[in-house]
């Protein structure tokens, strides 16, 4: 929730001090489980490869993408339906997750983080022998 | 400030009028992401779009991530510029894999915008860059604005 809370003190803030931040935003993302991997998807249109940051820190998963400010010189504006920039979101991470092999790819704008569970996680699950 | 930002900007679409229907929709999806496209419907969702203009092109800008060029058909009729796209959903395997968290949208997606003026078709080009699609429109030669010199007798 807080991070809601800190986008939302940028918006309401006057549009002269506006101005000079560049708008901060919350990528929509998929997470999903396989037996072997967890994978996060995240959408962050105009976010160049060289531009997302991620990190783990302790359990912290922090994702970060800049973006570079489309710039139309002799254009107006004259229709706005969405505002550009930068991205970013933060995940807490279980211990299942093996760290130094983790994966990331920018297709389409869309990220792919391959985090594959740590064999402790994956030995966790007990066959059950009929004796 | 966040009111009065959202009327001014009402006041600006209505110059290039889009799909009425949709009015209320996208108003609600734009203040989603206002507030962090946290607390929004993420199954309907349309393109959104910016546009710039001069005296002699136009650009529509939208955020399609995740899509394919392929994907992607664009229809100009003067000044109606109609765009579909089709997002092609993750399909899992469901005897060893599970969703733990949906936010992204998928499935069929239309818009219609009209520009202050008639376009050329045959010169528009498109571009897809890092899940932006850029579409740039030279305005007709015939709908140009011209000069005209008065002369003193």
């Amino acid at each position: 929730m807080s991070n809601n809370v800190s986008v939302l003190d940028k918006e309401l803030m006057p549009r002269s001090q506006a101005k000079t931040n560049i708008h901060k935003f919350i990528p929509r993302c998929d997470i999903y489980e396989t037996d072997k991997a967890i994978v996060v998807l995240a959408d962050m249109p105009g976010v160049d490869e060289n531009q997302i940051d991620v990190t783990i820190e302790k359990n912290i998963l922090t994702i970060k993408g800049n973006i570079q400010e489309p710039e139309y010189a002799n254009y107006n504006l004259i229709y706005s339906e969405y505002k550009t920039g930068n991205y970013e979101r933060v995940f807490a991470l279980s211990d299942e997750v093996n760290k130094d092999e983790i994966q990331a790819c920018l297709k389409n704008g869309v990220l792919k983080l391959m985090l594959p569970k740590s064999p402790v996680a994956m030995a966790r699950k007990i066959t059950v022998k009929a004796e | 400030m966040l009111f009065t930002e959202l009327q001014n900007r009402l006041l600006n679409e209505n110059l290039v009028a889009s799909d009425g229907l949709k009015e209320m929709q996208l108003l609600s999806n734009r203040l989603s992401k206002l507030l962090g496209s946290e607390n929004s419907n993420f199954q309907i969702e349309y393109p959104l779009f910016n546009v710039y203009t001069n005296n002699e092109h136009a650009i529509i800008t939208s955020e399609i991530p995740g899509i394919e060029l392929d994907d992607i058909d664009i229809q100009i009729v003067h000044n109606t510029i109609t765009i579909k796209a089709d997002k092609i959903e993750e399909k899992l395997d469901a005897h060893n894999s599970q969703w733990h968290r949906r936010e992204r949208s998928f499935g069929h997606m239309t818009r219609t915008i009209e520009l202050p003026f008639e376009v050329d078709a045959s010169k528009t080009q498109a571009k897809l860059n890092k899940g932006i699609l850029v579409i740039e429109l030279p305005r007709k030669e015939e709908d140009k604005p011209k000069k005209i010199s008065v002369k003193v007798n």
